[in-house]
Formats: C-alpha cells, structure tokens, sequence
C-alpha cells in the first residue's frame, strides 16, 4: 500500500511534480497514467527515496520506504530496465540483490524460472534485449515476494506474448492482495489490466477513481445506426429531436437521441434496423478528453508549451533519456 | 466506484516473507558484485600482474647494469633492493585507484546504483559495504602480489649483493606499508568515484593527484606561494613517501607516524566526500 500526500519535485525551476496525492491499495492493479514527461517515473523514485520530494511525503505500508527493515518485502519495483549493471550476468544480479536480504539461493533460481530467463541466466546483461531486460527487473522486483509491486512501464520492449504473460502476472499478483501499481503512457494498455486509474498530466492529479468512472466522465458520444430505410430513418430521428448524418459504411451516426429512443421509434414506425450500437468512449479518448481540459486550463496560468503536446523545452528528465542514450550509444 | 473494484480492495493485504536487510548480507552482496563483472576482476588481475611483472623488470634491469664490485653509492644501504622490486607496486596505485573508482562509478554509469540503493535506502551502508569488501580484496591480492614481487625481486638482485632479506631491519613494516598504501589508494578511488560518478573523470583526477601534482610541485621553476611548503609535504601522494620508502635512503618530510596519519585522514576525508553527496544527492 502506498500513501502520496502533497508530494512536489521541483528540478532547477522546472516543476516536476505538483501536489500529488493518491493512494495505491492492495488487491486491485492501479493504472498510473501520463504522457512521457508527465512525473510518473519522477514520482516511483519519491515512492523508493531514490529522489527526496521538494515537499510532501509518500509512505508504504505507513511509513517510509527508507525506513522498512526488508524494504526488497514492501515494494518491489521495476524502475526501468537499465537498473541493471551490464557487465554482470542475470544470475549474480540476482544473487547479489538477493543476498542484501538473507533471501535464499533457492529463490534466485524460482524467479528467474517464474520470468523466463533461465536459458540466458548466466550471461551478461548487457547483451540482453530490451524484453529479457524487463523480465530481469521483472524477476528482480519479485525477489523477496513483496507485498507491493511497482512497475514503471513494463511492456515496454516486450513482444506480444510477454505483453499478455506480464497482463496476467499483475492481475495474478493483485489477486493474491498485492497493491499493484503500473506506470504507462498507453492508455489502452490501462484499460485491459488496471481497476483504478492515477492519471496525472504535467505533474498533477488529473484523476484518481476506477477505471470505468474515468471513461464515465467523458460526454456521451452519438448512436451508430444501420438501416435498409434510410429515409424512414431521417424522418423519425428529424421528428424525435436528434440529428442524422452519413458514417462510414452505410452507417448513419445519430447524435441527440439515446439507443432506447431511436429504437422505440424504429419499432412504432415499422423501420428494421441492422444495427444500434451505442458509441461509448474508450480510456483512450477520455484520456484525451480529459488532458484537453487540462490543456485549456494550463493555458490561462502558464505561458508554457502545451503539456500534452510533446514537451518541446528539455525537461531534467528528457535531458537524463539523451544521456543515457548518449551512454549507450558510447558503449 | 464499482462493485467489483470494491469487493476486491476488501482482500486482505499480502504479507511478504519476512527477510531482513543487514550489513553482513550487504558484505556478502557486494563481494558477490565485485567478482561478477569482467572489468573489476581484469583490473584486479592487471594491478597485480603490473605489481610482480614491473617489480622483477626493474630488479633484473636493475641487476644488468650494477653488477658485483659497482655501484658503491648503494651498496650495503638498507632497503634499496626492496625499493627497486616496489618500482611495480607504485604503479599499481593507479591501477588500484582504477578498481575502485569502478567499483561505485560502474554503477551510476550503467543505473545498477538505483538497484542498490532500493536495496539498501540507507544507502551509506552501501558504500560501506563496498569498502570493506575493497579493502579485503586488495590485501589479499596485492598483499600476495607485494611479498611475491619481493621475494622475485630479491632473487633477481641477490647476485649483485644488493638484495634485501625479509629479515632486515624496516623490510617487513615496509612491505606492510606498500600493502597499506595500495588498500588507502583504492579506498580514496572509491570514496572519489562516489563524489563524481564518473569512471573517466575520476580517475583522471586520481591520476593528477597521484603523479602529476607531485611532478609540478617539484618544478624548479614553479614560483613560491602561500601554502606551497605544506602542500609538498601534505598532498595525498607525498603523504604515502615515509610508508614505502626506507629510512636509510635519506630523512623524509614526514615521519612515518605523521605520514600514516595523514594519509588516513586523505583516504577518510575522499569516503566521507563520497558518502555525504550519495546520501543527499537524487539518483
């Protein structure tokens, strides 16, 4: 379980994080979405006391990560994949983190199996494509059995196979009342594996409820129609108030008038209708709906680019991904 | 919020196995860190290699040009053939200085630190750990490596007289010495890898504290200053004269006491340095 009050970061004069609060509970996976820049990996940083909030405070299980005696047991985290040293075999990363704790050898050997890795266990990590090295800090982040996981965007770079495996292994791990806690920036990734959704925009809470509320909150969107008697169709969608207009594939999109109303009125009429399907908003355009406003209201305040355009200034974060870029590039 | 999402936030919270992070598991996981990653274990086996294989190359150069009946000026002056066969030790400093500067920038450079200290928020301990495990390492590789380029050394020179023997007067306390000064050196890269974070940039600066500001300070032409005197005697590498060199070949700035203390206080105040910005700082 993790508690975020008024968490704030601040780097140089860039805000990072603004007045976060939310809270991750156990049993369910909470979604924790933003776009690339947006403070989410910022934020799991706090949550480990890699990186000191510039106010605010952020406790697992009620107190400091720092301050758990088996802190591999509170959260286990995959940060990114590069939390790994390159020269160092998949086996002896594992055995040395293991060994901080007292976990047994027996363990090693159980998570690298649980991820998949046991072919290429004993070689460098280095060499591991960017999906064995999420499996790593997946097998990693496991170690000691944790009562939460954290992963910052763990699909990253995994094929589709490892893309349902990891879908399942947070479900699995939420169902055994775990907190779980994903970072992403793919809002229909989110929409398959998480219960409860953090979305933050530019360092902000932009909402904290379950997923279906989220998608609720967007405006209704129109009836797609499908019908033999088109001009029937026009009349009594013209007569209930609503109004009419050509989709793709012979369809008609209906705005104004719910499924129900355009059905009943298809029925009195004696108008077949091959098709009435609500059009109800995936998290996907709830997302953007909600990041608009945000945009709106961001606007009137700051004279800054967009948030959610792609950030155009060299945010501290952008500025550590060219590095390490740079960095590996070097290598 | 929905009836699902509800029933399921009723579970009750796993409880993880309980496991507890201690210094000695620190220990055992850092000395498993340190033997599992090429470049350490290469610059371990380099700095030894250099120790013995420069050692009995300047002896047996050494032994070439004096042969018997020459070289009076030396003759008989204690310490001298153990001074020639620690000519490979004193370049193993730098080396050594390499392997622990690695040890702490590897892992700022390639992210393992976040590993690390996610593993051990204290984070302190962490270098901690890294150190005594260092230290441990070091004696007991160079610590070999120095007695065996001894005794090779003083094989190579015993045809000329002038080799020393383990017995002699000052050999053992400064065999001791060139074992101190390497596990100093290495401990002050760690403590300076630590404060930068940067493999390249601090082994450059280990390298100018080492060898290059020496050299200038002993410049005839370099002009008098505030501070030069004790700044010649206090630098970090003048600091290891007394400790590897014999008494005999002539009185030294420091004595060996002085020497041995302020060359902790360097090694101390470059951990110090290291752990005060690794504590503060993000990562």
């Amino acid at each position: 379980m993790i508690e975020a009050v008024g968490l704030r970061k601040v780097y140089g004069r860039k805000v990072a994080v603004d007045d976060l609060s939310f809270t991750v509970r156990p049993g369910i996976v909470t979604g924790f979405l933003g776009p690339n820049g947006s403070g989410k990996s910022t934020t799991m940083r706090m949550i480990l006391g890699l990186d000191r909030p510039s106010a605010g405070r952020v406790l697992v299980d009620g107190i400091p990560y720092a301050q758990h005696r088996n802190p591999l047991g509170a959260v286990g985290a995959l940060l990114d994949a590069k939390a790994v040293h390159t020269g160092r075999s998949a086996f002896r990363h594992l055995q040395a983190v293991a060994a901080t704790a007292g976990i047994p050898a027996s363990r090693v050997g159980e998570v690298i199996d649980m991820v998949g890795l046991r072919e290429v266990a004993r070689k460098r990590a280095g060499g591991f494509s960017l999906g064995m090295g999420q499996r790593l800090g997946i097998a990693s982040a496991l170690l000691a059995d944790p009562s939460t996981v954290m992963f910052d965007e763990p699909v990253n770079g995994l094929d589709p196979d490892g893309i349902l495996w990891i879908r399942n292994l947070m479900k699995h791990l939420a169902s055994e009342g775990r907190a779980v806690f994903v970072s992403s920036h793919l809002m229909s990734e989110m929409a398959l594996t998480a219960d409860h959704l953090v979305v933050i925009g530019r360092g902000r809470l932009i909402a904290d409820e379950p997923v279906q509320a989220f998608i609720d909150r967007t405006r209704p969107r129109g009836v797609t129609v499908r019908s033999p008697q088109v001009e029937q169709l026009r009349e009594l969608v013209s007569a209930g108030g609503g109004r009419i207009a050509p989709a793709a594939d012979g369809a008609f999109d209906v705005q104004g008038l719910s499924p129900q109303q355009i059905g009943d009125a298809a029925a009195r009429a004696g108008v077949a209708l091959h098709e009435l399907t609500p059009q109800r908003a995936s998290l996907e355009e709830a997302f953007m709906e909600l990041t608009a406003d945000s945009v709106e209201y961001q606007a009137h305040g700051a004279p800054e680019p967009a948030a959610w355009a792609p950030p155009v200034q060299n945010s501290p974060q952008q500025e550590t991904a060219q590095q390490k870029v740079a960095q590996e590039v070097a290598r | 919020m929905s009836t699902t999402t509800l029933s399921k936030a009723e579970r009750p919270q796993y409880r993880a196995p309980e496991h507890r992070l201690t210094f000695a598991g620190q220990l055992r996981s850092e000395w498993i860190k340190f033997w599992s990653v090429r470049s350490i274990v290469w610059t371990m086996v380099a700095s030894a290699v250099v120790t013995v294989g420069l050692g009995a190359a300047f002896a047996a150069l050494t032994a070439s040009f004096m042969p018997s009946g020459e070289a009076s000026e030396v003759r008989g002056m204690e310490g001298f053939g153990l001074t020639v066969s620690m000519g490979g030790a004193q370049f193993a400093t730098l080396v050594i200085a390499a392997v622990g500067v690695i040890v702490i920038a590897g892992e700022y450079s390639t992210g393992m630190i976040r590993t690390s200290f996610t593993a051990a928020p204290g984070r302190v301990s962490v270098l901690l750990a890294k150190a005594v495990v260092l230290a441990l390492a070091v004696t007991l590789v160079l610590g070999a490596a120095v007695f065996a380029a001894f005794f090779l050394g003083q094989a190579l020179l015993s045809a000329t007289d002038l080799d020393d023997g383990i017995g002699d007067p000052d050999v053992l306390r400064l065999l001791v010495g060139n074992v101190v000064v390497l596990v100093g050196v290495a401990l002050a890269g760690l403590g300076l890898g630590a404060l930068m974070r940067n493999t390249a940039g601090a082994i450059c600066t280990m390298v100018a504290l080492l060898f290059v500001l020496p050299i200038i300070l002993m410049l005839p032409i370099l002009p008098d200053f505030p501070g030069k005197d004790a700044l010649t005697d206090y630098n970090f590498a003048s600091t290891m004269t007394a400790l590897t060199t014999p008494e005999a070949m002539g009185p030294q700035a420091l004595s060996v006491t002085t020497s041995a203390v302020a060359f902790a206080v360097w090694v101390l105040a470059f951990l110090a340095a290291g752990a005060l910005v690794l504590k503060r700082r993000d990562v």
